[in-house]
């Protein structure tokens, strides 16, 4: 499982290094950018096993021959075609010309939008190769596997170290710059143009067992007529003010001697490469050997002049760019159609999950309240219980209550009967003829039977009656003179002969109620305690049914009071 | 024989399937030439269009449950803190109960138990004696009856005016006093008569008189009444206490059965 989360797809970036032999010395110079931003040299025996230990899979190094060749590009393309459009130039042009076989061919666009072909013998490049991939083989170790070969490029020692003295801060004038470069076997000339860039290079091999007096004033001559007038014509530049020169350590000193002294070149600044120029205590002296050169102008890269490979042959380049063109066109389809499949699935995927949400929302707050119906229903349940054990409690509180109302009413009725008799015997009338010959009492009905000589006696008894707050109601009189019929009567009869009046008057005495209609309210009262007399609503009937005073009896003698009644 | 359909079932599922990825094809074909603006808008009303009737068809119904779900609890709730709030009643409701416990246990010594009668009836006749009267008529053979004004809450036949205002609220069950009614008749002066009525009032056992006919005769009154009296109910067949008073209640018989 860590294997596979931690496996590596791409070969993680690796440092590339540049490669220079140095022939004399027998030395391979290898160049590495330093962790601090500059640079590490590393110069070895060449032909000693492992004697440094390189893992670059990105190896720069220079063509060895001395046939690379760059001029402005006579084809039927511009800088602006495509680098396809251009490739195929080539390789028809070069198909046409039955020498260039053996040549290798790359191109370069110059800042002025010219385009530049730079042609290398194919053995040099196959020599160059070898000898580089042999001297890496040695450095190898043993258990690395072997397709894990470096990749090669190739440039022009030219190029290389144009492009060293272009990025060591050098001042660059207006003038145009030659680059000389002299190695054991032949010379590289170069132009650069402040305007165009590079935009010439030419190399010759030397005649084998000259002297390096007469290669120096060869070189001289040579260089003499590269930058003269007539020749920078034909390139469309004027004047050289400057001319770089790197050769073998065995050729330098007498190299630079013979260049400063011919006249022809005295109106050009002759100097080296150095590495830094932007430092003041940069001397000549700090000026970098030849080999040194080559290994670190091989290492950089610039934007100009731009980078070139000359082992990889045009027809090479134009399928890789035809695959990378491929791809990046099966790239832009598949960006294309993962748009299309993101605003296909987007609005789709949005309305999923807001549904989704809005699903699991619902649904968890469904379980939610479900859950909480259980509990409120058990709760429910408990609290039903508890209600119905209150209500029975509450209707048992009713009977208890209920019995109590009845005892304290019937402790209420208990003195009703006496009290009746109090009342009555404080409202007799003071006549001497009263006679009360029988009081009747059911429930609350009283009735009292009697006679008396004077009639009004009977009407101020029933008014008194009648205004005995409540007490006595319903009062209603009947009185008939002795010895006479007066059936169904009320009204106040008219003296006979016989002047006893016999009266019967009816009421409702309150007190007298049944026990137990007496009102709740009444459940604090004391038993000693009067009842109390309910206020009744004053009867429209009742003032009719009194009957009407009639005239005192004068004679009271056949009366016989009730004793203790009468007063 | 079993394989033929297998393989009808198999070639018709791989049918589908590549029905189904050519439609894809076609889809992300169709979105390419569309360009993904076009793709964008067309995509999202048809994403739209498909939610808005998975809402319709699933969510929606979901979502009224779920409404009546909380309806439902809304309900229980409220139902529920009702019931509670008519609990938080429940002490002032036992206090209540205690009161009327303890003041029918006070008012319940008016009443004579069963075995006392008997001397509420001797203590009438000792009565009548101090007083002078002479009692004519004394039945006390009647059995007990329930008595009709506490058995119920109905309002009497009497004829009196009925008064609403005086009803108690109508049970549908009463604990009835046993009414023993006892008719009597008693001859004597009035003042003798009078007296002997205001001692049945003032009886400390609850005791009245009622239907009373008082005739004079001479210098004497002949009174037939109606003696009523009642005995306590017993305890079985009082309505049980709640269960939080029993204990309380219980002590305090004790208390009182060892003061007795």
């Amino acid at each position: 499982m860590k294997r596979l989360l931690f496996r590596r797809e791409q070969r993680v970036e690796e440092s590339p290094c540049g490669l220079a032999f140095d022939e004399e010395k027998g030395e391979a110079v290898i160049a590495e950018y330093a962790s601090d931003g500059g640079f590490e040299i590393h110069r070895v025996p060449a032909d000693e096993r492992r004697a440094v230990n390189i893992n670059a899979s990105d190896v720069r190094t220079c063509v060895l021959g001395w046939n690379a060749h760059t001029s402005l590009a006579r084809l039927p393309v511009t800088a602006e075609s495509t680098d396809e459009e251009i490739l195929r130039s080539i390789i028809e042009a070069a198909n046409t010309d039955p020498n260039a076989a053996a040549f290798n061919f790359t191109y370069s666009r110059t800042p002025d939008r010219l385009l530049t072909l730079t042609q290398a013998e194919t053995a040099d490049i196959a020599d160059t190769l070898r000898k580089a991939n042999a001297w890496l083989d040695t450095q190898r170790a043993t258990h690395l596997k072997q397709e894990d070969r470096a990749r090669i490029r190739l440039e022009t020692r030219t190029r290389c170290n144009m492009r060293l003295w272009l990025s060591s801060g050098v001042d660059v004038d207006t003038c145009n710059t030659a680059f000389l470069t002299v190695g054991a076997g032949g010379y590289a000339m170069g132009l650069w143009s402040p305007h165009s860039g590079y935009i010439y290079e030419t190399e010759e091999r030397f005649e084998r067992g000259a002297s390096l007096e007469m290669i120096a004033a060869h070189t001289r001559d040579v260089l003499i007529k590269f930058i003269a007038p007539s020749s920078l014509a034909q390139l469309g530049l004027d004047f050289v003010g400057r001319v770089v020169v790197s050769a073998v350590p065995a050729l330098e000193d007498q190299l630079f001697q013979v260049l400063r002294e011919a006249p022809e070149l005295h109106h050009a600044l002759i100097e080296g490469i150095r590495l830094n120029y932007s430092t003041d205590r940069a001397t000549e002296g700090d000026e970098l050997d030849y080999a040194t050169t080559l290994a670190l102008g091989a290492l950089i890269e610039t934007e100009l002049p731009s980078p070139v490979d000359l082992s990889v042959a045009p027809q090479e380049q134009l399928e890789q760019f035809s695959e990378s063109h491929k791809i990046i066109e099966v790239a832009r389809v598949q960006k294309i159609a993962r748009k299309a499949r993101l605003a296909m699935a987007a609005p789709v995927i949005v309305i999923v999950a807001f549904l989704a949400t809005t699903w699991f929302q619902n649904r968890a707050e469904a379980l939610r309240i479900s859950s909480n119906i259980e509990a409120e229903k058990q709760t429910a349940a408990q609290l039903k219980q508890a209600t119905e054990d209150y209500e029975s409690s509450k209707k048992n509180f009713g009977m208890f209550r209920s019995l109590l109302d009845n005892l304290i009413s019937l402790r209420q009725r208990q003195p009703a009967t006496h009290q009746l008799l109090r009342d009555l015997d404080t409202r007799w009338p003071r006549d001497a003829s009263w006679y009360v010959a029988e009081v009747n009492v059911k429930g609350t009905n009283v009735e009292i039977k009697g006679r008396t000589r004077n009639e009004q006696a009977i009407t101020a008894f029933a008014k008194t009656l009648e205004f005995s707050d409540g007490l006595f109601t319903n009062i209603l009189t009947n009185n008939n003179v002795a010895g006479t019929s007066l059936a169904g009567t009320s009204a106040t009869a008219t003296p006979q002969s016989s002047n006893v009046i016999e009266f019967t008057v009816r009421a409702n005495y309150s007190p007298m109620k049944t026990p137990g209609q007496v009102g709740t309210t009444a459940t604090e009262a004391s038993a000693a305690t009067m009842p109390t007399t309910p206020a009744p609503a004053p009867s429209s009937a009742a003032p009719s049914q009194i009957v009407a005073p009639q005239p005192p009896f004068a004679n009271g003698a056949n009366t016989k009071p009730m004793n203790g009644t009468q007063r | 024989m079993s394989r033929k359909p297998n393989i009808k079932k198999s070639r018709a599922k791989k049918g589908g399937l590549s029905s189904l990825a050519g439609l894809k094809d076609k889809a992300i074909k169709a979105a390419i030439l569309m360009g993904p603006k076009k793709t964008l808008i067309y995509s999202s009303l048809l994403a739209v269009s498909l939610g808005a009737l998975l809402y319709w068809q699933f969510l929606s119904p979901m979502i009224s449950a779920k409404d009546q779900l909380g309806t439902e609890l809304q309900r229980l709730h409220k139902q529920n803190a009702i019931a509670r709030m008519m609990q938080e009643t429940r002490p002032q409701f036992l206090e209540e109960f205690r009161r009327v416990i303890t003041n029918y246990s006070t008012a319940r010594e008016l009443l004579p138990a069963e075995a006392e009668v008997s001397n509420v009836m001797a203590a009438i006749q000792d009565l009548a004696h101090r007083n002078n009267v002479r009692v004519t008529v004394f039945d006390a053979s009647k059995p007990g009856v329930k008595s009709a004004s506490t058995a119920s809450t109905q309002p009497s036949a009497s004829n009196q005016p009925s008064d609403v205002s005086n009803q108690q609220p109508t049970t549908t069950q009463q604990v009835a006093l046993n009414e023993r009614r006892i008719p009597a008749q008693i001859v004597g002066t009035h003042a003798g008569v009078a007296s002997f009525i205001r001692d049945i009032a003032q009886y400390p056992r609850i005791i009245y008189v009622t239907d009373i006919t008082i005739s004079a005769l001479n210098k004497a009154e002949t009174v037939n009444m109606t003696l009523v009296t009642y005995d306590a109910p017993s305890a079985g067949l009082l309505p049980p206490i709640p269960v939080e008073l029993q204990q309380e209640f219980q002590k305090a018989q004790n208390a009182r059965a060892n003061t007795k």
